[in-house]
């Protein structure tokens, strides 16, 4: 797999956050796209979306310049009880219906084959960034050290950008980098 | 948006055995049967895929005639991966194997095609390999590869005691055992790359978060940028010769220990 510069780099900053050295994400994500195209001739790629404190974190290996696809398998991750609930894989090929015995045979290894779902996920979201969310997750936990510095403590940190969203109508990373651009205009956030 | 027809291994394996059925009776048929309806049983819910690999590599022992061992090889990279055995035996032969980079599995997998000896101990494919596996009593080998439509992910590797152990019945056997089987591997290893990656991404962002608090702590404290934040963070991790996750979790755990001992506030500013 030829990963592009700006997933590579954002993937070894998540490396660098990990306790644990001898894991290396980037090396994981492209071991499992390589799997994946070697099971199946016409495969493009995948995504994976993770939820963290109510941020979906998608980490995508489509080339955004590459053939389209033709169809697309969901393969909610549930079952296992150390995945957090929400956690999801979509599996993208070009050849529409390339991916049908693999949504039959993974129904069945885990035994849940009625909720995996085909070309639910056409034609895929194609982002700007390498990893969408990563930069939204970021404002709102300096956010939050923000207002522990303020005195609150991370629940109340919490409560009080979730209240100041419902009451802008806007949303919590909206608020976080507007508390995060007033500690010093122009600032960049981290990871961008 | 589809749901899924039901065809899966089961269907495909239940093929085979269909297929048996029809044919003449042979030495090992009903044990293939038994083997790829077992085979199609298996649920990577509740097996890892080391143990999924290994009770493959059983059934494949039970399927073919003759067969006292037998192990499983993934290819990663050009290279041995994982390796799981269904005898201790069998471990002892494929280090031999993948030490000397010689043997039957390596052939299998270059040639993508089935390699069948029995006498090891002379075998002159394998002049490392084949005497060390013949003073370990094992004198028969069918190595299989596992093939997928583009190339070859694996391998599995028959062993046998007695010489002369598998004839072309036995190898007609095992070619049928690894079609589902590596169907059923291949599928298993999609599910366990991909769990990996998803606990991996998970545990790295909600690291990941602590860092962004004390990025934000010291942003606060400091008038840095994020930026000046995270390096003063490294920094400080180099320095300390501390992982950067650990240092962030002591920043922001002083950080709300002040602040559960104050009762002083601002606002998010919104």
């Amino acid at each position: 797999m030829d990963m592009s510069a700006g997933l590579a780099s954002d993937l070894t900053r998540l490396t660098e956050a990990l306790a644990y050295p001898e894991t290396d994400v980037a090396g994981l994500v492209r071991s499992l796209h390589d799997t994946l195209t070697t099971a199946i001739s016409s495969a493009l790629g995948l995504s994976i979306t993770v939820q963290v404190g109510g941020v979906a974190v998608c980490v995508s290996t489509l080339d955004r310049g590459g053939p389209s696809a033709g169809t697309s398998l969901e393969v909610p991750l549930s079952l296992w009880s150390d995945i957090a609930p929400e956690t999801r894989v979509v599996l993208y090929a070009a050849t529409p219906g390339a991916l049908v015995d693999l949504a039959a045979d993974l129904g069945w290894l885990l035994g849940y084959e009625d909720v995996l779902t085909l070309d639910a996920h056409l034609p895929p979201r194609r982002a700007d960034e390498a990893i969408t969310g990563l930069h939204e997750l970021s404002v709102i936990h300096q956010a939050f050290g923000v207002l522990i510095t303020r005195g609150r403590s991370p629940e109340a940190a919490r409560e009080e950008l979730d209240q100041a969203a419902i009451a802008s109508e806007t949303t919590v990373d909206v608020i976080a980098e507007r508390l995060i651009r007033g500690l010093r205009p122009a600032n960049p956030p981290l990871g961008r | 948006m589809k749901q899924t027809p039901p065809t899966g291994p089961l269907q495909r394996a239940d093929a085979v055995v269909d297929d048996l059925s029809q044919a003449p009776p042979s030495v090992g048929a009903d044990d293939l049967q038994a083997s790829l309806s077992a085979l199609a049983r298996l649920s990577t819910g509740k097996l890892g895929l080391e143990e999924l690999l290994v009770q493959v590599a059983t059934f494949a022992v039970q399927a073919i005639p003759h067969a006292d061992g037998a192990g499983l090889t993934m290819i990663e990279h050009d290279r041995a991966d994982t390796i799981v055995a269904s005898a201790p035996f069998v471990r002892e032969i494929d280090a031999i194997q993948y030490g000397i980079g010689e043997g039957p599995c390596i052939s299998a997998v270059a040639e993508r095609s089935t390699v069948r000896s029995g006498s090891l101990g002379g075998e002159p494919r394998w002049p490392r390999f084949g005497p060390r596996a013949g003073r370990l009593g094992v004198h028969s080998v069918l190595s299989l590869p596992l093939l997928t439509p583009d190339g070859v992910f694996g391998a599995m590797n028959v062993y046998a005691f007695d010489k002369d152990a598998f004839d072309r019945n036995a190898a007609h056997i095992g070619e049928m055992f690894s079609i589902p089987a590596a169907i059923a591997v291949q599928n298993a290893q999609v599910l366990a790359q991909t769990r990996r990656v998803a606990t991996t991404l998970q545990a790295a962002l909600s690291a990941r978060a602590v860092i962004d608090q004390a990025v934000g702590i010291l942003m606060s404290r400091a008038g840095y940028s994020a930026d000046e934040a995270f390096d003063r963070l490294r920094h400080m991790s180099q320095t300390q010769n501390t992982k950067l996750a650990v240092v962030a979790r002591s920043i922001v755990d002083e950080a709300v220990r002040r602040a559960r001992s104050r009762h002083t506030g601002g606002s998010a500013g919104a």
